[in-house]
């Protein structure tokens, strides 16, 4: 299995396996940090809204130029993660572009009578629908219904996370880890990769047997909150789908994982260092029907939060490492938690859910 | 107590329409312009302990605005509002003599905070502050 994979590998790009694993985990990162960059000018330009602020049209131009700079950064990551596929979004971005040039033109006209918005705050909300205005997207694979540049950046994070995903996919064929939590056996298949060490056809030694000594702390923390998470346990423990799998890499500061459950993936990546400014943690999880337990959790947790379908993602960034840590550990447990069938069965409620995972990670 | 005189230029009506009622409530005495022209006029007439003014504007910027005010009223702390990004204008103000800068977006609170650090300079701890406590 281990010279069958190494060949997939190595026939895709010519190079050593691991190098390609490596570098596209370090791509996708580079991606992750430009979405970073979008959700913070975000929510800088929704403070600046609040009428607190004096402001002139010159920050809204600045912020609608860091904006389309940011996802034109986005578009380049997706297309080299993904090979090319997705170079019609630089055309949807300009037709975004476009809208925002025509409300720079018409704020000319804008003038406030006596109690209305000022010009400057009116172009601001305006250039903010175009910029960062949600829309529920009814066919995902169609660019042309994104209306707003930060559809975009959700579109490109969608894409580059599929692409993850299938770049992880074959690695469940891989052997699992024998042990996990207290020395039992991991409760789904788990397969484990330290890339600093590669990948050797001879032996496939870049497979960590003891997912708690990997050389990363983000991934060791991960793993160690998702094996000793009390959501194994309990009325629904044990009916986890048993084609659940789990594959997760480290490297350095870094970690990326990929939980599989049947058709869907759940995917999470942290950066984890003593540079808070460098830190992140991503998630995503195809929450269904629980969506808006998952909203609700990740939002206690500090996370902002986005969502199309069934799918809702989670960042946060710039924290101290141990704040990091706490964060990666919740999302390992909350993998966990949705793993099981809700206790309560179909007349859950989202804040018994909220409350049911907090008073168990307490 | 002293009653600090500010002017504030900028060609931009919404900054005079916020400052003005905001470093009012400071008991501040505060006239607004948004033509260069006008306000040097109005400097000839009265002396201002503090004059705030836009760095981009039509006609006269905000850095020939300090240069004609420095040599004229030395004692004339000057306050230039720079934009986004703007590192080298805020270098060349304070070199040509600006006593700070501010960058828009800004929060009035946060230029009343530079104007009493300027009401210090001067000599007139505790103006400009509703409390009179200065900093």
């Amino acid at each position: 299995m281990k010279s069958w994979l190494s060949k997939f590998l190595r026939k895709e790009s010519g190079t050593d396996p691991s190098q390609v694993v490596r570098l596209r985990t370090v791509r996708f990162r580079h991606l992750l940090r430009h979405y970073g960059q979008m959700v913070a000018l975000c929510v800088d330009a929704a403070e600046k809204q609040s009428g607190e602020y004096i402001l002139d049209k010159a920050y809204v131009l600045s912020l609608t130029d860091k904006a389309f700079e940011t996802v034109q950064d986005m578009i380049y990551d997706l297309n080299v993660l993904a090979g090319q596929r997705y170079a019609g979004l630089y055309d949807s971005a300009d037709s975004i572009r476009q809208k925002a040039t025509t409300l720079f033109k018409e704020e000319s006209a804008f003038s406030a009578a006596p109690g209305e918005e000022e010009p400057e705050y009116l172009l601001l909300r305006k250039i903010r629908k175009v910029l960062f205005g949600r829309e529920s997207v009814a066919r995902p694979d169609d660019d042309a219904s994104r209306t707003s540049l930060f559809g975009i950046a959700e579109s490109a994070m969608k894409s580059a996370s599929d692409s993850m995903s299938s770049l992880m996919q074959p690695f469940t064929t891989l052997p699992s880890i024998e042990k996990a939590h207290g020395g039992a056996p991991p409760p789904i298949k788990t397969s484990v990769m330290d890339l600093m060490k590669g990948l050797k056809e001879s032996e496939g030694s870049s497979l960590v047997s003891d997912p708690f000594s990997a050389d990363s702390a983000a991934a060791r923390a991960f793993l160690k909150a998702f094996f000793s998470s009390e959501f194994w346990e309990g009325p629904s423990a044990g009916t986890a789908d048993s084609n659940s799998a789990l594959v997760a890499c480290g490297l350095e500061d870094s970690m990326s994982a990929v939980l599989f459950h049947g058709e869907e993936y759940d995917l999470f990546d942290a950066f984890v260092s003593g540079a808070p400014e460098a830190n992140h943690v991503y998630c995503r999880f195809q929450s269904g029907e629980r969506g808006p337990a998952v909203s609700a959790i990740l939002e206690r947790l500090g996370f902002s939060i986005s969502g199309i379908g069934g799918e809702l993602t989670g960042w946060i960034s710039s924290q101290p490492l141990s704040e990091m840590v706490s964060r990666v550990q919740a999302v390992a447990e909350l993998a966990v938690f949705l793993l099981q069938p809700c206790p309560a069965g179909p007349s859950w409620k989202a804040e018994d859910e909220v409350n049911r995972f907090f008073h168990k990670t307490a | 107590m002293h009653t600090l005189k500010i002017l504030i230029l900028d060609d931009e009506p919404i900054v005079g329409k916020y400052l003005q009622p905001a470093l009012m409530k400071h008991e501040m005495e505060v006239e607004t312009f948004q033509d260069p022209d006008q306000a040097l006029a109005r400097m000839n007439e009265t002396q201002f302990d503090v004059v705030v003014t836009d760095i981009r504007m039509k006609g006269m910027d905000g850095l020939r605005v300090l240069e004609w005010i420095r040599p004229r009223f030395p004692r004339t702390k000057v306050i230039v509002i720079t934009g986004y990004g703007s590192r080298e204008v805020e270098r060349d103000a304070l070199s040509k003599g600006a006593f700070a800068f501010i960058t828009k977006p800004f929060k009035p609170r946060d230029l009343q905070l530079v104007i009493q650090k300027a009401a210090q300079a001067l000599g007139y701890p505790g103006s400009g502050s509703a409390e009179g406590t200065g900093l």
